[in-house]
């Protein structure tokens, strides 16, 4: 009874669900591999390792994790472009390995729209800490013993880290000493050990409330385990380093799949493992949806440039 | 005490027992495996432990971590392709003495020395982990550099025939080590745009490369000559002597057992380090305090002895910061941080506030562990031991192989096994040449530490050099290096003036 045009039109419906559908209805039916872009063992590994456990079981498939650590998270990164874009191959990486490293390292030719975002998870909390025995609570307060102290020091685990004392002593006439550091164990060792006045954290400084202390915040809000302690921008300083470990696909990705992960993803951050694990690494739970992740990774794009832009960095 | 006993209990369950030993074996047999290494066998085994109580995880994850280390022997002696960097002082020793047709005898001194040091080392882990941590704490940037310029003055002892070959390797090793982004600056060295190496050459491929590889590539120049040797080696048929440890062996044997357990459990606690460090410190102190300096090289079971006590001893005790403090002291410790983390416990000391009982069960776990390897490290021997019969030309390829595996897994994907092969062809010159790829190793794994804790002392000294006086263990440390200094340029010198006499006396 159906015309032709008719008949044509539900045999054409019929070939494109036949086709369509498969795709959706049976991601994923094999396992995944979850990029990470540092070592086993460091804060976004452990975080990444009980997501994949969470999203691996709320998918049916297991996730595997693999890490490709280098150049800040930017070998993964990297290597992300190169992948196939069919939800089989995503990274968890910290933002500024697209917002910030970028500004700092000629070689990461990347950009933020060469990817597609499924969401974030926890925060980082950067922040500037000191040994827990110290006479300063406070940025202003170190000011001043740094002052009445030449030759104070300080601890710096990447160039982030000497940035944000650079902009601090800029035209101060401190004298401080830049100690370099090996990630966050050796900052850790040298606070421990009372060798150094100050310190740069990307957040691991809240496993240890009873040795080290909180200086400064570095991120855009007050943090919990120091509700009184200024963030820099309060203190007068234009600087902020937010970052927080995002779930990144390659751009071609399929939106149906996209959309499966970012579900996944929404669905772990309220899965008890993972807030207890964000309780014990003291990584807040900073949840967002693929859209305004995608949005938070152009701010933090804009601000980061501005701030590089301020303090004459250039990339190497 | 109680806890301790507690801890106990709860391990000495059929299931926990098995996971341990199943953890060993997996260590062991990794171990064992040239290229494959404990870095990666832990890592991989992380999710496998999910579905498993935290005691047991933990504890089949250390048990992976102590079997390699014992199993990395195996390799070494061999085939002189050994399964660890930490292993290379064993295959000095170990292989002459396989040739020698004393295989079993090497292979079981590797495993004593590896439980001996190994077991010691958590006794101090359980007993002084606290008190350690704190005095660990003392040694600063400043004092490890002294630490570490010292440990440079063991070069001289390893260089082999030739002193200034032994340097020009150690340089070479220090300039291998400077690859990557300068730790100050962020100035990429050496890097020719390659964006892998902003982290420097990996450590695991160059190794496989220089050590394994390049053997590799040796003996199959020399395959012919090598299956001669082993089926002569068959037909005489061993004597009892050759395949037991004696007790004349133990007389040699016992102080390097000694010397090198305190030094690993030393190089543990210290971060950084690591067990290559540990094992060389070792072996160069074994052979300068040994009575027949001349047989180390040959075939000095002492040394065997020496290298695998160390670099057992610096697992457990590697486990010291992490637990009385929450940092970890070792590549090793640090994957078992996310372990623990995963698990539900936050290393550091309020694991011991929070969870005694875990934590005696772990130290249980990880005595319980030290005995396992022993016996799966003796039974696996005999298996182990045949791999000398079998023909050159089936193990090459094999061995070759599972390198490649290792450097990939090590070295992030393809990238590593090009610096594979590339170490490989390096190392390859360097034995036919004869310069010593020990002290290569030793400059490339102390280049970086030593250059990091420069630069830090520099900054914490304020650039005066006089505030040094405020740290007596550097000065210490530096005034060692100044005497051993000293004492070998008097050494060379003696040789040069009875080289001299010799020459003068007329031959009749």
């Amino acid at each position: 009874m159906l015309s032709n045009l008719g008949l044509t039109f539900v045999a054409a419906s019929f070939g494109t669900a036949v086709v369509a559908g498969p795709a959706l209805a049976e991601y994923p039916d094999r396992p995944i591999t979850m990029m990470i872009g540092y070592k086993a063992g460091g804060g976004t590994d452990t975080v990444g390792r009980v997501l994949a456990k969470v999203m691996g079981e709320d998918l049916g498939q297991q996730i595997n994790i693999l890490n490709k650590a280098g150049a800040g998270g930017g070998i993964a990164t990297i290597k992300l472009k190169k992948a196939k874009p069919d939800g089989y191959t995503i990274l968890l990486n910290p933002s500024t390995s697209l917002t910030l490293n970028p500004y700092l390292v000629k070689k990461l030719t990347y950009r933020i729209d060469d990817y597609t975002y499924a969401g974030m998870l926890t925060a980082y909390q950067a922040a500037l800490v000191a040994p827990i025995d110290r006479p300063y609570n406070n940025l202003k307060e170190f000011l001043a013993y740094a002052k009445k102290n030449p030759g104070t020091k300080y601890a710096a685990l990447n160039s982030t880290a000497r940035m944000v004392m650079n902009v601090i002593t800029k035209d101060s006439g401190l004298d401080i000493s830049i100690v370099p550091v090996k990630g966050g164990a050796g900052m850790l060792a040298v606070v421990f050990g009372g060798q150094v006045d100050l310190a740069y954290s990307g957040g691991i400084h809240q496993q240890h409330p009873t040795k080290i202390k909180l200086i400064a915040a570095g991120t855009s809000s007050r943090q919990p385990l120091g509700p009184n302690i200024p963030t820099l921008r309060e203190d007068g300083y234009d600087m902020s380093f937010d970052s927080f470990t995002t779930l990144i696909v390659p751009k071609k990705t399929p939106k149906a799949i996209v959309a499966k992960l970012e579900a996944a993803l929404a669905k772990a951050a309220k899965n008890p493992d993972i807030i207890a694990l964000s309780a014990r690494v003291s990584f807040p739970m900073a949840h967002r949806n693929g859209a305004d992740a995608t949005a938070e990774m152009h701010r933090q794009w804009r601000d980061y440039g501005k701030l590089i832009k301020a303090t004459g960095t250039t990339a190497k | 005490m109680e806890n301790l006993i507690g801890g106990f209990q709860d391990i000495l369950t059929p299931v926990n027992i098995a996971w341990i030993a199943l953890g060993v074996t997996i260590g062991y047999v990794v171990g064992v495996l040239p290229g494959l290494g404990k870095g990666t066998a832990v890592a991989v085994a992380i999710p496998l432990t999910y579905y498993i109580s935290p005691l047991a995880a933990i504890a089949l994850l250390i048990g992976i971590a102590k079997g390699s280390t014992a199993g990395s022997a195996v390799s070494a002696i061999l085939l002189n392709a050994p399964g660890e960097p930490s292993s290379a002082p064993t295959a000095l020793d170990g292989y002459p003495l396989a040739r020698q047709g004393k295989a079993h005898k090497a292979l079981k001194m590797g495993l004593f020395a590896s439980v001996i040091g190994d077991f010691i080392s958590t006794l101090v882990l359980i007993v002084l982990a606290a008190p350690l941590a704190e005095y660990a704490l003392l040694i600063g940037p400043v004092e490890l550099c002294a630490i570490l310029l010292f440990s440079l003055t063991f070069i001289g002892g390893l260089s082999g025939s030739s002193l200034s070959k032994g340097m020009i390797a150690a340089c070479f090793g220090i300039l291998c080590s400077t690859v990557g982004l300068e730790i100050e600056t962020a100035i990429p060295r050496l890097t020719f745009g390659v964006l892998e190496l902003q982290d420097g050459l990996p450590l695991i491929p160059v190794a496989i490369g220089m050590l394994a590889t390049a053997e590799m590539i040796v003996q199959m120049g020399n395959h012919k000559s090598i299956d001669q040797q082993t089926s002569l080696l068959d037909e005489g048929n061993a004597s009892r002597e050759d395949k037991i440890v004696l007790w004349e062996d133990w007389k040699y044997c016992i102080p390097a057992i000694g010397r090198g357990t305190a030094i690993g459990t030393v190089v543990g606690i210290l971060p950084g380090l690591g067990a290559s460090v540990g094992s060389f410190l070792s072996y160069g102190a074994t052979k300068k305090a040994s009575k027949r300096p001349e047989l180390f090289g040959k075939g000095a079971i002492e040394g065997v002895a020496a290298a695998e006590s160390a670099d057992n001893a610096v697992v457990p005790a590697s486990l010291v910061p992490l637990f009385a403090i929450g940092i970890p002291g070792s590549v090793i410790a640090a994957i078992l941080i996310a372990a623990f983390i995963i698990h539900g416990v936050t290393p550091g000391p309020m694991m011991f506030v929070e969870q005694p009982r875990l934590v005696y069960g772990i130290y249980a776990a990880m005595i319980c562990a030290s005995l396992l390897l022993l016996c799966i490290g003796y039974f696996g021997l005999r298996f182990f031991a045949l791999v000398t019969k079998v023909p050159m030309r089936m193990i090459i390829p094999v061995v070759l192989f599972l390198c490649a595996i290792g450097a990939f897994l090590q070295g992030d994907g393809i990238f590593g096994v090009m610096v594979m092969l590339a170490f490989g062809v390096i190392g390859f010159l360097a034995k036919k040449l004869e310069f010593s790829f020990v002290t290569f190793l030793i400059g490339f794994v102390i280049g970086p530490s030593f250059e990091l804790t420069f630069r830090q002392s520099i900054a914490l000294l304020n650039r005066d050099i006089t505030q040094i006086i405020d740290r007596p263990i550097a000065i210490a440390f530096i005034v060692l290096t100044v005497l051993t200094i000293w004492r070998i340029a008097v050494a060379n010198g003696k040789k040069n003036q009875l080289a001299q006499k010799d020459s003068e006396i007329p031959k009749t």
